[in-house]
Formats: C-alpha cells, sequence, structure tokens
C-alpha cells in the first residue's frame, strides 16, 4: 500500500526528479484519481494506450478505456477503491484507439492517505507481446519435437507399410505439430520411374475440417489418441482425399517440379501466382491448392517418394520453418518406409521358404523313388548282360543238340525243355530290362512341360536353392503326350539329374521345350559353355559315345521308358549351340489310339 | 565258302557259333581280343565279322573304328547282351545290330542277307 504522505515530504527537487523519472519511464505508468479518471499518464502508457500525448489522455475516465481494457478488468481496477487487493494480471490481449493489437501485463495498487482511505490507483503496464510470441513459438518448437519423437516411436513398432505412411501422414497434419491441413504421399515405382499416388490425409472441405479439429483440439492429445481418433473421424474423409491421389501417376523425368524435387532431392515451395510448368499446373488443379510444399523421401541417396503438404482449408502460409520441419519428418518418413519394405521382402522371402520346405516334403518320396529307379536300372543293366552270355549259350547248344539228334530220340522232350525254359528266361529278361512297360493302366494324356518343370523342381530341391543354375525355357503352348506320369517324370528327372549334376560346376545349362509337327521335344544344352564347349562335349559323350558304361548305364532306365512311350533320346551337333541332348516323343491327339 | 569272324571274349559263345555256322556249311574263324581280330581280318579277310561290344576291358566299337578304316569291304554285325548301344552314333558304323540270343534265327538270316548283299553289289 502507498502513502501518499511521502510524496508531500519530499524535496521539491527530489520531487521534480521523481516526475522525469515518471514520464521517461520505459514501462507504462498511469494514476487513476477517485472519479475514475486516468490523472497522470506517462509516456509509455500513452503509447501503449494510443493516445497522442499525456494531457489527452488526462481527464479520460476508465470506462472509455473499456476498448481496450476488458469489462472483467475494468470492474477489478474500481474495486481497488473500495475494498479489493492490488492484482496483477501477466498477460492479457488488447486493442488500443490506435486498433494495434498487443498482449499486456498489468499490475495496479492503491494509493491511501494518513486516514488509510483510497485517494487514486497507481497502474503499471508493459507490451508483453514479445514474450508471448517467444512463449507461443517455445511451446510449438516442444510441440514439434513432441510429435516427431512420437512418430519415430510409432514407427519404430509399425511394420507394415501403410501402417508406417498413416502415421507419418497423420503426424504431418496433427495441429500439435506442423498442422498442414492436408498431406499426400507418393511412392516412387523403381521401374517406371513414376511417382504412385498411395495415401492422404486431411478434411475435404472447412466443414470437415471444423468437425475433425474441434474433437482433437478439445485437450492436449497424443499421436496414438490423434490415431485412433483419425480413424473415426477421418475415415470417410481421408478415403475421399486418397481418391484423388490414388490413381496418379507422375513421370519423374519430365522436368515438372515433382520430378525436380526428387531430382534435387531436396524440398520445394509453389506460392499463388508462381509460373509453372503444364504438368505441375495440372497435378495440383487437380489437388486443389497451388501453394504447396514438397519434400521428397530420400534413403542413401536413393529417392523412394515425395511427401506433399498444403494448408488447402486455412491458407496459412508455408514458412522455412515448416518446409525444414518437413524435411526433418520426410526423412523419418523415408527410413520407416525403407525399413517396412525390408520387413515385407523379409516376409515374403519367410511365406517362399515355407512354400519351399512344404515343396521339400512333397518331393522327397519322388526323389527317392526317381533315385530307387536309377539304382534299379543300373543293376538291372548289370544283370541283364551277365545273365543274358550265359542263356545265349545253354539255349545255343541245346538248339544244336536238338537239330543233331537221331529221329526218336527219347532226349528229345529234355532238350525241347531246356531250349523252351531258357527263351522263357530270356523273355523275362526282356520284361525286366524294360521294367517301364509294366504299368500300363495309369497311361493317360500329360502335358511334357509340367513334367520337366516338375523334375526341374524336384531337381532344385535336391541340389539347394539357387545352386540349380539351369535356365529353363518351357514352350508357351500345352505339349500333349500320351503315357505314364510316374515314368515320364522319373525318365525326366533321372535326365537332368544326371547331365546337369555332371555339368553344374562349370556351365549353366538350358533346358528347353517345345512342338513339332507331330512330336515333342525336350532339348539340354550349354549355348554359353564358351571355353568348356569341350567339356559338354565330352560330358555328353560320355552317355553316348564309346568307352566307359557307367553313365551310360545311369540313363538306361530313362531310354527305355522313352522308348516305350514311343519316343528316343539322343545327341545331335547345333551349329549355334554346340552339342544338344534332346528327348523327342510323339504328339498326342486326341484321335490317336494311346 | 563264306568266311565268318566270331569276335567275342566268352569262350563258350565263340564255341557256339562256331559249331552253328559251321553246321550251315560257313568257315568259321573265332577270336577273344580286337587284337586276335585285327589279326586274323589281316591274314585271313572273312567276309563277315560277328563282334561283341563288351570284350573285358576293351571295346568293340574301337575295334569297329579301326576296321572300317581298314577293311571297308567286311560286313559287321553287332552282337551284343546290351540294347544301350543302339543309340550311340559308332554303332551305326556297323551293318546290323543284334540282340544276342539262344535262338541263333535271327542271327544267322542277318549273316545271310549280309552275304547276298555282298554278292549282288560285287555283281554290279
Amino acid at each position: 500500500m502507498l502513502d501518499i504522505g511521502y510524496h508531500e515530504r519530499l524535496m521539491p527537487s527530489l520531487r521534480d526528479g521523481v516526475h522525469a523519472y515518471f514520464r521517461s519511464n520505459p514501462v507504462g505508468v498511469f494514476v487513476i484519481d477517485t472519479e475514475g479518471c486516468l490523472r497522470d499518464v506517462n509516456d509509455r502508457a500513452c503509447e501503449i494506450f494510443g493516445f497522442g500525448s499525456p494531457q489527452e489522455a488526462e481527464g479520460k475516465s476508465l470506462t472509455s478505456l473499456e476498448f481496450f481494457f476488458s469489462y472483467p478488468i475494468v470492474d477489478r481496477i474500481n474495486g481497488l477503491m473500495t475494498n479489493e487487493e492490488s492484482f496483477k494480471i501477466h498477460c492479457f490481449p488488447g486493442t488500443n484507439l490506435r486498433g494495434h493489437f498487443a498482449y499486456y501485463c498489468l499490475s495496479c495498487n492503491r494509493a491511501v492517505d494518513d486516514a488509510g482511505d483510497a485517494v487514486s490507483i497507481f497502474g503499471i503496464i508493459e507490451d508483453v507481446t514479445d514474450q508471448v510470441r517467444r512463449q507461443e513459438d517455445l511451446k510449438n518448437r516442444v510441440d514439434e519435437l513432441s510429435i516427431l519423437s512420437q512418430i519415430s516411436q510409432e514407427v519404430s513398432s509399425a511394420i507394415d507399410t501403410e501402417e508406417v505412411l498413416k502415421v507419418i501422414l497423420t503426424g504431418v497434419t496433427a495441429r500439435q505439430g506442423l498442422g498442414f491441413n492436408r498431406a499426400f504421399l507418393f511412392l516412387l515405382d523403381e521401374e517406371s520411374r513414376m511417382l504412385v499416388g498411395r495415401l492422404a490425409i486431411g478434411p475435404t472441405d472447412a466443414a470437415e475440417a471444423g468437425k475433425i479439429w474441434s474433437s482433437l483440439e478439445k485437450v492436449d492429445r497424443s499421436l496414438t489418441e490423434i490415431l485412433s481418433l483419425y480413424q473415426e473421424e477421418s475415415e470417410r474423409s481421408n478415403r475421399c482425399l486418397t481418391d484423388i491421389i490414388r490413381d496418379m501417376r507422375i513421370d519423374v523425368t519430365n522436368g515438372s517440379i515433382f520430378a525436380r524435387a526428387i531430382q534435387d532431392r531436396a524440398p520445394l515451395v509453389t506460392d499463388y501466382g508462381q509460373p509453372l510448368d503444364h504438368v505441375s499446373e495440372k497435378i495440383l488443379q487437380r489437388l486443389g491448392e497451388r501453394r504447396v510444399a514438397m519434400t521428397p523421401l530420400v534413403v542413401r541417396d536413393r529417392p523412394i517418394g515425395l511427401l506433399l503438404v498444403d494448408n488447402n482449408i486455412t491458407h496459412k502460409e508455408i514458412t522455412d520453418h515448416d518446409r525444414q520441419f518437413l524435411k526433418l519428418i520426410a526423412d523419418q518418413t523415408a527410413a520407416a518406409v525403407e525399413r517396412s519394405y525390408l520387413y515385407r521382402d523379409l516376409r515374403e522371402r519367410a511365406v517362399e521358404l515355407e512354400r519351399i520346405n512344404r515343396k521339400l516334403a512333397e518331393t522327397q518320396n519322388q526323389i527317392i523313388e526317381a533315385e530307387k529307379m536309377s539304382v534299379i536300372g543300373e543293376i538291372t543293366s548289370a544283370v541283364a548282360h551277365e545273365l543274358r552270355n550265359p542263356l545265349t549259350i545253354i539255349g545255343g547248344f541245346a538248339n544244336l543238340m536238338h537239330k543233331n539228334l537221331e529221329p526218336g530220340s527219347s532226349d528229345a522232350e529234355y532238350l525241347n525243355i531246356i531250349i523252351s525254359e531258357t527263351q522263357r528266361a530270356e523273355s523275362v529278361l526282356t520284361d525286366v530290362l524294360d521294367f517301364s512297360k509294366a504299368s500300363k493302366v495309369k497311361d493317360r494324356r500329360l502335358n511334357l512341360n509340367e513334367i520337366v518343370r516338375q523334375a526341374h523342381d524336384m531337381l532344385s530341391v535336391r541340389l539347394g536353392n539357387g545352386r540349380s543354375r539351369m535356365s529353363l525355357s518351357l514352350s508357351e503352348r500345352e505339349l500333349p503326350i500320351w503315357g505314364n506320369p510316374d515314368q515320364m517324370l522319373h525318365a525326366c528327372y533321372q535326365i537332368l539329374s544326371t547331365i546337369i549334376q555332371d555339368l553344374l560346376a562349370d556351365v549353366s545349362p538350358r533346358v528347353c521345350t517345345y512342338g513339332l509337327p507331330d512330336a515333342v521335344r525336350l532339348e539340354v544344352c550349354c549355348p554359353q559353355a564358351g571355353r568348356q564347349q569341350e567339356k559338354v562335349e565330352q560330358t555328353l559323350a560320355q552317355y553316348f559315345g564309346a568307352g566307359n558304361s557307367t553313365k551310360r548305364l545311369s540313363l538306361l532306365v530313362s531310354e527305355e521308358t522313352l522308348k516305350h512311350h514311343g519316343g528316343i533320346l539322343g545327341v545331335e551337333s547345333n551349329p549355334e549351340e554346340g552339342p544338344v541332348l534332346y528327348v523327342q516323343l510323339p504328339a498326342y491327339k486326341e484321335t490317336t489310339d494311346a | 565258302m563264306p568266311r565268318l569272324l566270331v569276335v567275342d571274349d566268352e569262350t563258350f559263345i565263340r564255341m557256339l557259333y562256331k559249331k552253328e555256322f559251321e553246321s550251315e556249311g560257313y568257315t568259321v574263324l573265332t577270336a577273344a581280343t580286337p587284337d586276335e581280330a585285327m589279326a586274323i581280318l589281316k591274314s585271313d579277310r572273312p567276309d563277315v565279322v560277328i563282334l561283341d561290344i563288351e570284350l573285358g576291358d576293351e571295346n568293340g566299337l574301337t575295334m569297329l573304328n579301326r576296321m572300317r578304316r581298314e577293311y571297308r569291304d567286311c560286313a559287321v554285325i553287332l552282337n551284343t547282351a546290351y540294347s544301350t548301344y543302339k543309340s550311340d552314333f559308332q554303332t551305326w558304323l556297323a551293318d546290323a545290330y543284334l540282340m544276342k540270343s539262344s535262338d541263333m534265327r535271327p542271327l544267322k538270316n542277318q549273316v545271310r542277307l549280309l552275304l547276298e548283299k555282298g554278292y549282288c553289289d560285287q555283281k554290279q
């Protein structure tokens, strides 16, 4: 409480000094008398209230300042005249006589006489607009950092690309952060070099914006809360907005601003009236906004997409700071999108691996069967050779003896038995050698392409993924044959397995199928063998040339099977592709007897 | 009298073929190895050679190659327990390919056919 008697006791010179100090004080000081009128007003206070001079201010009633002080403040000042305590309002908005808007800090004390009665009110007013702006700015920065941190947390746990994109775009448009009205995301298709519209978030019009934003702004919400609210509140508008860009394809090689942003890997801002190329003009027209900011999503200097934002509803200016912050978010987005791509690839590989494992289990038995057949083939062949000679000798001599018998000899009967039993044994031997002819009941229409593919798959599994370097080039049309599916599969598997395993370390064989007018053909060749050509020729010679017959034996069953199906296995020389191993089978025709 | 040469590492096969063909009136020479056979070819110039492919450690097809270079006018019948050699292009050098069998008739027919063909060719 101020003692007014103190002033009266001051020396006149001191009073003049105080008065001068009062006038020129950088803080606005004013005195209100008991009538509620301005009495003393210093220069700064005049300036704040919007008066031209202290003289103009003096005598003006407090109620005439209601344009400046709101009614509740005037009421509190008046209250000081009676009993109210001193007060201080740290920040309130006000517009002065000249229409200048600012934020102010006001403190008021009452001055009393010796009797303790109020004689005037002593007020100090300060323009705190700069402080308020700085505080607001600081709060915005904190909000932005908070959003950035929340985006980071959210995307670090999100693995689905769609989910990651939704988090990023919601963060960009959240009012607690950058608060852009709308955000659009385009991802780059590496193959076509086109930006493809993927996802958009934001209201479609002002009414929608009002509805969504009011529900989000009631309290400070975390990004997680905003995300779930967005799901409910803005799903329809997001869908509409996404539909605008869904079928958009932007060529990144055509020199548009979009292409430039991608090529320069730098953010860009367009504004009203700025001349643009035809393509950019058309795209922005479709988005319905000319003032936009865009920033490329870049991972390790490789652009993967583009983030575009605007303030289509509020028309708020896009500042340099917004642009920089957008760049920060874009970097986070790019890393998160890349991570989600990696996760997607990983998931796809896991699915593929699972499929291969299933296939492995399915083909395990087939491989065992095929190998059994191969072993049986080798044994059969060896036994056939060992047995055929003695049978020839026994039967041959029996025939000879039979011819030389005297007519009516009793030995004729026994010799006839030896001869017929030998012929029966030879016949059994032929059947054993051609055992692939045994299961005719299962013969049906087959497609050579499917058999070759199946044999190739079995071989890939057998050799391990990636080790089967043979390239498969199957005829686009069906290659019908008639036969036993198991036998044909075993034959093809055995041929590919034997030859490719011998060649694998040196060359990559090409396996192809095609149709002829009355036949179908499977060929194995090594067109890129280069210096390994000699090795290829040697390998094929092992099967079809003179010398060691072990290799030849491994193909015996296959060859017999093919023969039984009316086919042939052979080698021919092609001037362009070198030696070609071929299997030729008669093409099946519906009218042909199987 | 037509002369036949039987080349086979199996003694009893050689014996059987000799008996059978001699009973048909042929002169039959025999050899167990390609070297023996080449020596007989040089000294006796047989009309037809009945040649086995698997000759122990040696190969009848190699001998066939040598024969074709040195004795072009001699007919050759490949006579083996294997059917797989049919797809070997080297066997095309032979005049016929027959599987061994206790039934000698196909082999005898083939010998007769080749001799007739050789006779006709000579006449022309």
